[in-house]
């Protein structure tokens, strides 16, 4: 071949002109071109002819672009509209297709806001990027207390040191309510370093004064509804008036600091020093400190200027180091590990509903063969073929992607609700995230479909209108083992989901030891302890309350525990830790506890309340006793003996064995009231126990629980645990029926001849289904195969967290498969049926 | 409906005169020697593409020729549509220009 004729244009610039114009437009332009070539090649030069050429396409280059690009979107338009018709046309098949997407889209958008979320926190601040918290390593996020001070006076880079600490939760005081806040100390420098914005008064001055009080706009509409709340007073504790100045937003969900309530750094070292405490000294370790730094010095550069500030202090060989504001929610939580796991399950979710959609479209394949061929039979190219296929994909995935959104929007409050999130469907609404959304809708789309075009605009005319599909060899091995997979992981998900849920019924439902219905709780909190006496008696005058008493640490659940306990053949190595509390009279009847031996703690027995001991089974056990009545005992270097054994009850997380347990009696200790109620009126008998209250604790909210609803709220996270896994086993359902409605028929109509042959030959529907079905039935049960033993490591781990714990039966499992079965059957089920009563006549008119 | 524009005038104009023989080539030829320019091959084929459209012009394809590199023609006619459209942009024009009174430049009459 000679490459290079002297007629011969310069190549380049024609493949040039060709990439610019649109094709038919080139044919006669290019056609031109060389004919004026040569003509100029022939009078002049073929330097000249080239020249001019080079020229001349360089110069018409623009206007053939713009012509191009023209008619691109006029066929684009016209790809749209029939892939809107195609869509319209197979409305269940479509409606399959696009929720399957949906699903997997509205996964990855979860995500999107669930990240988007989790990267707010703490943004929110002026100059955000200037806030740096500071710790010393190797401990929590206490620091010592008068490090912020020092910090600031001998550290240039830091424009503004401030610190928080806790005062505690008091009793506050207005004229119109009383309620329990927490109330949060800090530096009156606070509001210069975060900026959290206010409604009324100023944040420079407002915590100037020692009795000043920052409240929130949610409790200043509690305790001023309907008036201004600045300039008023707040009682704490019944003692101390603090002037409320100033009346900030509520602190939005995505800041790490939490607080309703503000009083200057001062009261807390004041409160500590009533106590004995100095709270103002490097010993005490309890403030958290905040820096704001000088514009452009970064965490690192902090860091290496406070290094050994420490020891350079308090002679403490401990390293500081500071942390970003926005990094703040992240350290030390790996949330960062969960954006990793999350990601990956959302990829995952959205892969299959893509190799979903592909399997789905290519089984359509034989209704747009026919389809295929006219148009190419009329002159389309496979290119435009191409472009149809793939403007089909994106139109659908363009309504996936709202369907997702809708589908979000509902889900959201639902997830918010188990995860006691905040999350916020609007996070998705902002300028660079629409961006993303749409190019996210357009990866999507080409993503699902490419292969499908290339597939379906590949067949050959002649071959495809006569009837001969050529569909390769049958369901590849991969397909199959993607159909496994995703069942597999449906099956799991489904014992998961009902194994949590059996554990949690029958942690409820198991007997806990001691009777909790009908009792009611009461808190008395500080001063009102001494007040119990009075409102003991008080109720009991009421024939409709059975029996009062109280305890230090409340039912359902207490964690007290001390190793100070001795008595007579201890092994001097035993360091046995034995769980305590104090209590008053009538415990065991209050709350229905069935005495083994002995007795309760009674009046009649004066000496009770210094040397008497009530036990439990546990601790009889654990003292090597058959019988325990007598028994010496010391707790606390208080020797005394044991009276009574109560029967086991539990008083942990049946997470936990019982533990050995003792009483002491100490009513004056004890500020948690159980009071059993008779059947009947409880709310009259509840507005009785108010009246009480009133007469006897006044100036104490009267607040009050039901212990069983206690105990129930105890499963909440077992439970969100199971529905989370319920609502992703449903999730995986769903994208398996998908996957496996896809292969089903696929594999249908690639057998159209054979189950004709069959038919012809005498083979009954029965007969033609079973032969379809047996195949999904066999992958079913090899996915069977798989989850079974994952499930079951996965779960019996799961368990191994409660001592108390229901047995990993085989019913679960058979239950599993068997639901996984029955619903691949009946997603096989509709397509093989079809497949069988089709008329051999039409599936073999054609050889 | 609107007006010729001064260069789909021009190239009805060209294809009428070239009388059956009008393509990409030949056009341009006779515009240049009309109008002294040698237009672009895109700045044609985006008039007769227009012209095309709006039926002023029908074409006819030859078989593919070798001096062409292998490529067909496409061959421009007027269509009464064109003949009409040239019609009115002339009448216009010389409607336009009838009873001008003489030129007069600003300037020389002071």
């Amino acid at each position: 071949m000679n490459k290079s004729r002297p007629n011969d244009p310069p190549s380049l610039a024609i493949r040039l002109l060709k990439a610019a114009a649109r094709s038919e437009e080139f044919h006669y332009a290019a056609g031109d071109l060389v004919e004026i070539y040569r003509s100029i090649a022939q009078d002049r030069s073929i330097t000249a002819a080239q020249c001019w050429l080079w020229w001349e396409v360089i110069r018409s280059l623009p206007r053939f672009a713009k012509n191009s690009l023209y008619w691109g979107l006029v066929m684009f338009k016209s790809y749209l509209k029939t892939a809107g018709r195609n869509i319209l046309r197979q409305k269940g098949y479509s409606f399959i297709n696009i929720t399957g997407l949906a699903i997997g889209m509205a996964c990855c958008l979860l995500l999107a806001v669930w990240i988007l979320d989790e990267l707010s926190y703490d943004t929110f601040f002026a100059e955000s990027e200037r806030i740096m918290n500071i710790r010393v390593l190797d401990a929590n996020e206490s620091t010592p207390n008068l490090l912020g001070p020092a910090l600031q006076e001998q550290i240039s880079e830091i424009e503004q040191a401030t610190r928080t600490d806790w005062l505690g939760q008091s009793l506050i005081t207005s004229k119109s309510d009383t309620s329990f806040q927490w109330i949060m100390a800090v530096d009156p420098t606070f509001f210069d370093v975060f900026s959290f914005s206010f409604v009324t008064g100023n944040g420079a001055t407002a915590l100037d004064d020692v009795s000043s009080v920052v409240i929130s706009k949610s409790l200043a509409d509690r305790f001023f509804p309907n008036e201004n709340a600045v300039g008023q007073v707040l009682t704490l504790d019944n003692r101390h008036d603090h002037v409320v100045t100033g009346v900030i937003e509520n602190v939005p969900h995505n800041s790490t600091l939490q607080f309703n309530m503000l009083v200057p750094i001062e009261n807390l070292i004041q409160s500590r020093r009533e106590r004995d405490e100095d709270w103002a000294s490097w010993g005490w370790w309890s403030a958290i400190t905040y820096v704001k730094v000088q514009p452009g010095c970064s965490v690192e550069r902090l860091t290496d200027r406070i290094r050994t500030f420490l020891p350079e202090q308090s002679e403490k060989d401990r390293e500081l180091f500071a942390i970003g504001l926005s990094d703040l929610h992240f350290f030390g939580t790996g949330v960062k590990g969960y954006v990793y796991a999350f990601s990956l399950l959302a990829a995952v979710v959205l892969i299959m509903a893509c190799i979903n959609f592909v399997n789905l479209s290519i089984a359509r394949s034989s209704r747009r063969a026919k389809e295929t061929g006219i148009r190419k039979v009329s002159g389309a190219h496979r290119g435009n073929l191409i472009a149809q296929y793939l403007g089909e994909s994106i139109l659908m995935s363009a309504a996936a992607s709202l369907l997702a959104l809708g589908l979000l929007r509902f889900v959201l409050p639902y997830f918010n609700d188990m995860t006691s999130g905040y999350l916020s469907i609007d996070l998705l609404f902002d300028g660079p995230v629409i961006a993303g959304l749409i190019v996210f809708t357009l990866v999507t789309g080409i993503a699902a479909g490419t292969y499908p075009a290339l597939y379906l605009s590949a067949f050959r005319p002649v071959a495809v209108l006569k009837g001969d599909l050529g569909l390769g060899s049958g369901a590849s091995r991969l397909r199959k083992s993607l159909v496994v997979v995703q069942f597999a992981a449906s099956i799991i998900l489904i014992i998961a989901t009902t194994t949590v849920y059996t554990q949690v019924n029958y942690l409820k439902t198991k007997n806990v030891g001691y009777d909790k219905e009908q009792i009611v709780n009461l808190l008395l909190r500080g001063d009102s302890r001494h007040h119990y006496n009075s409102l003991k008696n008080d109720l009991l005058q009421d024939s409709r309350i059975q029996s009062v008493t109280a305890n230090a640490a409340g039912l359902p659940y207490w964690r007290w525990t001390t190793g100070a306990v001795h008595w007579p053949g201890k092994a001097s190595d035993d360091d046995l830790h034995i769980a305590m509390n104090m209590v008053d009279y009538d415990f065991t009847k209050t709350f229905g506890i069935d005495l083994i031996e002995g007795r309760d703690f009674s009046r009649d027995f004066p000496s009770d309340s210094i040397t008497s001991y009530l036990i439990n089974e546990e601790m009889m056990k654990a003292m090597g006793l058959e019988s325990a009545v007598d028994a010496e005992l010391s707790i606390w270097d208080k020797p005394g003996r044991v009276i009574g054994v109560m029967k086991n009850f539990h008083f942990r997380p049946l997470n936990d064995q019982i533990q050995p347990l003792a009483f002491v009696l100490n009513p004056e200790k004890a500020g948690q009231v159980a009071i059993r109620i008779g059947p009947g009126d409880v709310s009259s008998t509840l507005g009785y126990i108010e009246q009480a209250w009133g007469r006897n604790v006044p100036g104490y909210p009267f607040d009050y629980s039901f212990l069983d609803q206690r105990f129930a709220a105890g499963f909440r996270s077992i439970e969100r645990i199971g529905d989370l896994a319920g609502g992703f086993a449903l999730l995986a359902v769903f994208i398996a029926s998908l996957g496996l409605l896809g292969l089903a028929s696929f594999t249908a109509e690639q057998r159209t001849k054979e189950i004709g042959i069959r038919k012809v030959l005498g083979a009954s529907v029965t007969g033609v289904v079973r032969l379809l079905l047996r195949e999904f039935v066999i992958l079913v049960t090899i996915a069977n195969l798989v989850a079974w033993p994952l499930a079951w490591l996965a779960m019996r781990s799961w368990l191994e967290e409660f001592a108390y714990r229901v047995d990993l039966g085989i019913s679960t499992f058979v239950l599993a498969g068997g639901l996984a079965l029955v619903i691949a059957i009946v997603t096989v089920g509709s397509q093989a049926l079809r497949a069988a009563r089709a008329n051999p006549v039409d599936s073999l008119k054609y050889e | 409906m609107k007006w010729l524009s001064r260069k789909e005038e021009l190239l009805l104009l060209s294809i009428w005169k070239l009388q059956g023989n009008a393509y990409g080539v030949t056009i341009r030829r006779q515009l240049a020697k009309t109008t002294d320019k040698y237009w672009s091959i895109g700045a044609i084929y985006d008039v007769l593409d227009r012209l095309a459209r709006k039926g002023l012009v029908t074409t006819k394809i030859t078989s593919p020729l070798p001096e062409r590199g292998g490529r067909s023609k496409r061959m421009y006619q007027v269509t009464n549509k064109g003949f009409k459209a040239l019609d009115t942009v002339r009448q216009i024009q010389t409607a336009m220009w009838a009873d001008l009174p003489k030129a007069s430049v600003l300037g020389e009459e002071a």
